[in-house]
C-alpha cells in the first residue's frame, strides 16, 4: 500500500452561502475515494419549538425559521393549516397568496444571481468586485431585488419575516392606490428581466452532462408555487400527503442536517433511496410546457433549451422564473379588487394538515397535527436544501471527477464552492457551511 | 433632501434606529417647515432596500445600533470612510451595512455624505433602548441635520 500522505487544508470555502459547514474529499491514486458534505449547524429544533404553541402562532414563527425566504414557510404552513381545518379562503386569497410568492422568488432569484452566483461565473471575489466591472448589470439585479421586496412589503406589511398572511387569508387588503403604483413599477421591470434572462444564457458556464432525478409540484394549468400534486422526472405522481410513502429523511454520520432520499417504490420496499433535485432548473425542466409564451420566447430566443442537463444553468432557470413571477403578478394586480374581506373565518378542530409549496430553492413540506383548541401537537419541516445534500454531494462526485483531481487544492476549492452553491444552498434552513479538507493518499 | 434611515428590525436592542427615526417624526409635526427637506425612513433589509432609500439624498444619516467594543451607551459617529467591511467575502446573511456601503461605492451610487450614528450595545443586545438612549442619539442627529442645512445665518441659528 501506498504511503498515506494526508494534506489537510482549514480554509472558509463556502463564504457565498448561508451558512458553515466543511466539505471532505479522501483522493487516492488520483480517483474519488471519499466525499462529505459536512454540516456544523446543529438541527434547528423549530418543529420542536412549534409543539403546544396555538395555530395561530405557527406563521409567525416558520418565518424565522430563513430571513430570505419566510413568504415559502408561512405558504407551507398556512396551506397545511386550512387543510386541517377544512377552510376554503377563496379566489381572492389564493391569487394574492400567489402574487406575494411571486415577491419572494424576485427576490430571492436575484439576490442568488447577482450577489452569489454571478461573481463565481465572472471571476470575482465577490458582488462588491462584480460591481466595478458590471455595473449594469449589477445595478438591474439590485432594482429586481428590491422590486420583489416591495411587492412581498405591500401583501406582508414588511419584507424581512412579513406579517400579513394569516390561516384564512390576509390580515389587510392592499387599497386600489397602492396596488396601482405597484403596478406601474412591475411592468416598467419587464424589459430588465428580459434582459436579465438573456444576460444569464450568455455567461460562460461550465459545461456539465448529468443524469439527475427531478421533483416538483405541478399543477395542471399553471406554473407551479402553492398547489399541485408530487411529480417526478421518473415517473411518481402522488398527493402532497403521500410524500413520506416515497421520500425519507435520513441521519448521515458526518451531517447535523437530514439527507432526503427519493423511494421510486415506496419507503417500505427493499431498496437504496435515491438522491434527486428540487429547486428552479428540476421545475423549468418538468413545467416548461406550464410556462407562458412571452416567458418561453425569451428563452427560446437566448439559445437555452429545457428541460437541460447543465446544472450550471440553474442560473438560467433562476432568470427564467424571474421573468415569469413578474409577469404573474402583472396579469394578478391587473384584475385587482378590494375584496368584502381579506379573510374567511377559521374554526380550529384536531386534524392532521399538509402543506407543500415550491419555496424559491424548492419543494417545502409541512405536516401538522392538531389538537380539538387548534394547539400543535407535532410538526415536521422538510426545507429544500435537505433534499438537494445527498444530490449536490452526487454532483460534485461527478463533477470533480470531470474537472481533475489533480489539480492543486486551491482550484479544487474554488471548483466545489462553484458546484454548491449552484444550488443556492440555504443552509441556514437546513444546516450552515465550509471549510475544504483533502486527504491525498 | 436631507434623509435619516433608521436600520434595525422590532427586537432588542435592534430597534434603536427605528426608535430614533419615530422620535424624529414626532418631533417634526411640531416644526414642519424645518423639517420639510428631511425624510425619516425605517430600513427593514440591508444592500439593495437600503441602497433605493439613500438614492437622491445629498446626506444620509444612517441610525444603528453598533458594536465597536467601546463602553456600551457611548455614542457613535463614523463617516462613511471609516466604515469598513470587516471582511470581503459574503453571504447574504452576512452583507451588512458596511458591504451595502462598498457596494454602493463601486456603483458610485451613494449620496455625497453618508455619517454612520449609533450607540454602542455593548453584549446586552436583548434589551430595548431606553427612552434616555434614543432621546440622547436623537438629538444628536438634529445636530448632524442642523449642521448640514444651508442656512443665511450661522449653523446654530438653524437648529431646532
Amino acid at each position: 500500500m501506498a504511503e498515506q500522505k494526508e494534506v489537510r487544508i482549514h480554509v472558509p470555502v463556502l463564504t457565498r452561502v448561508e451558512g458553515e459547514g466543511a466539505l471532505d474529499l479522501r483522493v487516492r491514486d488520483g480517483t474519488l475515494d471519499g466525499l462529505a458534505l459536512r454540516i456544523f449547524e446543529p438541527p434547528r429544533l423549530f418543529e420542536k419549538f412549534l409543539e403546544g404553541r396555538e395555530y395561530r402562532e405557527v406563521l409567525d414563527i416558520v418565518a424565522r425559521i430563513c430571513g430570505i425566504c419566510p413568504v415559502a414557510y408561512q405558504m407551507s404552513a398556512v396551506h397545511a393549516i386550512e387543510a386541517a381545518f377544512d377552510v376554503q379562503p377563496g379566489e381572492w386569497v389564493r391569487a394574492l397568496r400567489r402574487v406575494l410568492y411571486c415577491g419572494e422568488w424576485i427576490e430571492s432569484h436575484a439576490l442568488h444571481i447577482h450577489l452569489l452566483a454571478a461573481p463565481d461565473f465572472l471571476g470575482a471575489e465577490n458582488v462588491i468586485e462584480l460591481a466595478a466591472r458590471y455595473p449594469d448589470e449589477v445595478r438591474r439585479g439590485l432594482r429586481l431585488q428590491d422590486l420583489g421586496n416591495r411587492i412581498i412589503r405591500l401583501l406582508g406589511g414588511r419584507s424581512v419575516h412579513p406579517v400579513g398572511v394569516c390561516a384564512g387569508g390576509f390580515f389587510r387588503a392592499p387599497t386600489p392606490l397602492e396596488v396601482t403604483a405597484l403596478l406601474a413599477e412591475l411592468r416598467a421591470a419587464l424589459p430588465d428581466a428580459e434582459a436579465l434572462v438573456a444576460w444569464t444564457a450568455s455567461l460562460e458556464l461550465p459545461a456539465s452532462d448529468q443524469f439527475f432525478l427531478s421533483v416538483v409540484l405541478q399543477h395542471p394549468d399553471e406554473y407551479p408555487m402553492n398547489e399541485g400534486r408530487l411529480v417526478s422526472s421518473d415517473g411518481l405522481e402522488i398527493a402532497i400527503e403521500d410524500y413520506g410513502g416515497h421520500f425519507q429523511e435520513l441521519h448521515v454520520p458526518h451531517s447535523t442536517a437530514l439527507h432526503s432520499l427519493h423511494f421510486p417504490s415506496g419507503t417500505g420496499a427493499e431498496q437504496i433511496g435515491q438522491p434527486y433535485l428540487v429547486g428552479p432548473l428540476a421545475r423549468l425542466n418538468l413545467n416548461w410546457d406550464r410556462l407562458p409564451p412571452a416567458v418561453q420566447d425569451v428563452v427560446t430566443r437566448s439559445g437555452v433549451q429545457f428541460p437541460n442537463r447543465n446544472m450550471f444553468h440553474s442560473i438560467v432557470a433562476r432568470a427564467v422564473e424571474i421573468h415569469y413571477a413578474l409577469l404573474e403578478a402583472v396579469r394578478i394586480l391587473e384584475e385587482y379588487r378590494l375584496p368584502e374581506s381579506p379573510a374567511v373565518a377559521v374554526t380550529p378542530r384536531a386534524g392532521v394538515g399538509y402543506g407543500c409549496t415550491e419555496a424559491p430553492r424548492g419543494v417545502l413540506w409541512h405536516r401538522y397535527a392538531f389538537d380539538d383548541n387548534g394547539g400543535v401537537v407535532e410538526a415536521t419541516i422538510v426545507p429544500p436544501t435537505s433534499q438537494n445534500q445527498a444530490r449536490i454531494e452526487q454532483d460534485l462526485r461527478l463533477a470533480l471527477e470531470a474537472y481533475g483531481l489533480g489539480r492543486p487544492d486551491e482550484e479544487l476549492r474554488r471548483f466545489s464552492e462553484t458546484v454548491i452553491r449552484n444550488y443556492d444552498p440555504c443552509i441556514s434552513c437546513a444546516t450552515h457551511f465550509l471549510r475544504l479538507h483533502v486527504h491525498r493518499g | 433632501m436631507m434623509a435619516v434611515i433608521g436600520v434595525g428590525s422590532p427586537f432588542g436592542f435592534d430597534r434603536l434606529g427605528w426608535d430614533v427615526v419615530d422620535r424624529l417624526r414626532a418631533r417634526a409635526l411640531g416644526a414642519p417647515m424645518l423639517w420639510s427637506g428631511v425624510r425619516l425612513e425605517h430600513n427593514e433589509r440591508l444592500g439593495a432596500p437600503l441602497l433605493a432609500q439613500m438614492r437622491g439624498a445629498r446626506l444620509v444619516v444612517l441610525v444603528d445600533a453598533v458594536q465597536t467594543g467601546a463602553e456600551p451607551g457611548t455614542l457613535s459617529r463614523l463617516e462613511l470612510d471609516a466604515v469598513q467591511p470587516l471582511r470581503t467575502r459574503s453571504s447574504s446573511h452576512e452583507f451588512g451595512l458596511a458591504q451595502t456601503l462598498a457596494l454602493g461605492r463601486a456603483l458610485g451610487e451613494l449620496p455625497p455624505r453618508v455619517v454612520v450614528m449609533g450607540i454602542e450595545a455593548g453584549g446586552q443586545t436583548a434589551r430595548a433602548p431606553t427612552q434616555a438612549e434614543v432621546a440622547r442619539l436623537g438629538d444628536a442627529v438634529e445636530r448632524e441635520l442642523a449642521e448640514a442645512r444651508p442656512t443665511r445665518g450661522s449653523p446654530a441659528a438653524a437648529r431646532p
